[in-house]
């Protein structure tokens, strides 16, 4: 299993377009392949998009983009406010549940943190012993390592009620020694993090 | 008057050291020119802070650091923490009144951080100007500046909010009171940033 993460940046305050025709287009597209999840930035770049589309691997990736093109049920024409676009293909960890529709937000956490090379599996190694517990706290949208695009990438996304609610949840699980993994070996290199909501199809709110 | 921004990334996981070490040092070097706002970031570029000094002129500016250098009080002993650091000046907008140092209006700082086109800041100053009495009844600005030597055209404002909801609530108002006001141009790039005041902080 891949999962496909796509940043675009929008033309500044474009994004309720983006979303409306986007919006118009998702059910077909996602009766093809399911959705993971859509958001928006509300704290970071602003008017960034990010969603994420699950595929078996790279073969399936190709063939279902084709053949939604080829069927004219995919893209949404919004070439006229994107400024650029990104994609990673990213594994997710093998503790993360399958990306299904869920009510856990309605703010969302991207974390995307840059590890020294090598590091990963020791990343993983040290969540994989701590996330039972961290997740009593809150909901774990995701974790994943990155396999093409910024190699040596971690990226984690959490669901939180309010940011309060955050607040709360990332002192007391500091205070506990729950959370960051108490037992990891490795540090990052460079953290970065954003704030999102979900867009209304998303099926992850 | 002009503000400098000093922007530092320090190595993942050292805020509090750095925070420790400054506050041995800061109160000495904050009787010589005032110090706006002391900050590290809680949701953007992590492990990032920012201080912002106010100063008559660049002249001052030289004239004050070499002082504190000289005696023997400052720069803190935080080298080995950071990884990048970034200078730029910064001017306040004309249109905003008078702003204590001291002041009580967080404890959740919002920055954003606009490239505007070229040749519209002043468009951009005149539409805000009109309306900054009514944002201002909103939540309160730690302060609005233009760029003046570093990365041009660009519109940095920074607000404080009593909490997530305030500003959520502060928000949702702002089509009541025409916010953002319309310049006639939209920015080229958009980006915020949410910081925490460090304990010495003015603004807090």
């Amino acid at each position: 299993m891949i999962h496909e993460i796509r940043t675009y940046d929008l033309v500044p305050r474009s994004v309720p377009e983006f979303l409306e025709k986007t919006g118009a287009m998702i059910e077909e597209r996602t009766k093809v392949t399911p959705l993971g999840g859509f958001f928006h930035t509300e704290v970071g770049t602003l008017n960034q998009v990010v969603h994420i589309w699950p595929y078996d691997d790279m073969n399936h990736r190709t063939e279902i983009r084709a053949k939604v093109v080829a069927d004219g049920v995919w893209p949404p024409d919004n070439a006229g406010v994107i400024l650029n676009m990104q994609s990673d293909i990213y594994i997710p960890a093998p503790f993360m549940e399958p990306l299904t529709p869920r009510k856990i937000g309605p703010l969302f956490e991207l974390r995307i943190y840059k590890y020294p090379q090598g590091s990963i599996p020791k990343v993983i190694e040290a969540w994989s012993a701590a996330i039972e517990e961290r997740v009593k706290f809150s909901p774990l949208v995701g974790a994943w390592s990155s396999d093409i695009g910024g190699l040596n990438r971690w990226a984690h996304m959490w669901a939180y009620e309010s940011f309060e609610h955050r607040m709360e949840v990332r002192n007391e699980t500091r205070a506990k020694g729950v959370w960051p993994p108490p037992n990891s070996s490795v540090s990052p290199l460079a953290q970065e993090n954003k704030l999102m909501w979900a867009a209304d199809f998303s099926p992850i709110q | 008057m002009i503000h400098e921004f000093r922007t530092y990334d320090l190595k993942p996981g050292s805020i509090a050291a750095y925070i420790e070490r400054v506050s041995d040092v800061i109160e000495e070097r904050k009787k010589l020119s005032p110090l706006v706002g002391y900050f590290y970031t809680e949701v953007g570029r992590l492990n990032r802070v920012l201080h912002i000094w106010q100063y008559d002129s660049v002249e001052h500016r030289d004239e004050m650091r070499a002082k504190a250098v000289a005696g023997g009080n400052w720069p803190p002993k935080t080298m080995d923490l950071i990884e990048h650091q970034y200078s730029e000046i910064f001017v306040p907008a004309s249109f905003l009144p008078p702003l204590d140092i001291e002041r009580k209006i967080g404890p959740i700082f919002e920055l954003r951080d606009y490239t505007l086109q070229p040749g519209t800041t002043s468009a951009w100053m005149e539409a805000w100007g009109s309306k900054i009495t009514d944002r201002i009844g909103l939540s309160q600005p730690v302060g609005i500046w233009t760029s003046e030597l570093g990365q041009l055209n660009r519109w940095i404002h920074m607000w404080s909010y009593e909490s997530w909801e305030h500003r959520t609530e502060a928000r949702k108002k702002f089509a009541d009171i025409g916010w953002p006001p319309s310049s006639g141009s939209r920015p080229l790039e958009q980006e915020n940033m949410l910081y925490n005041a460090m304990p010495f902080s003015p603004v807090q």
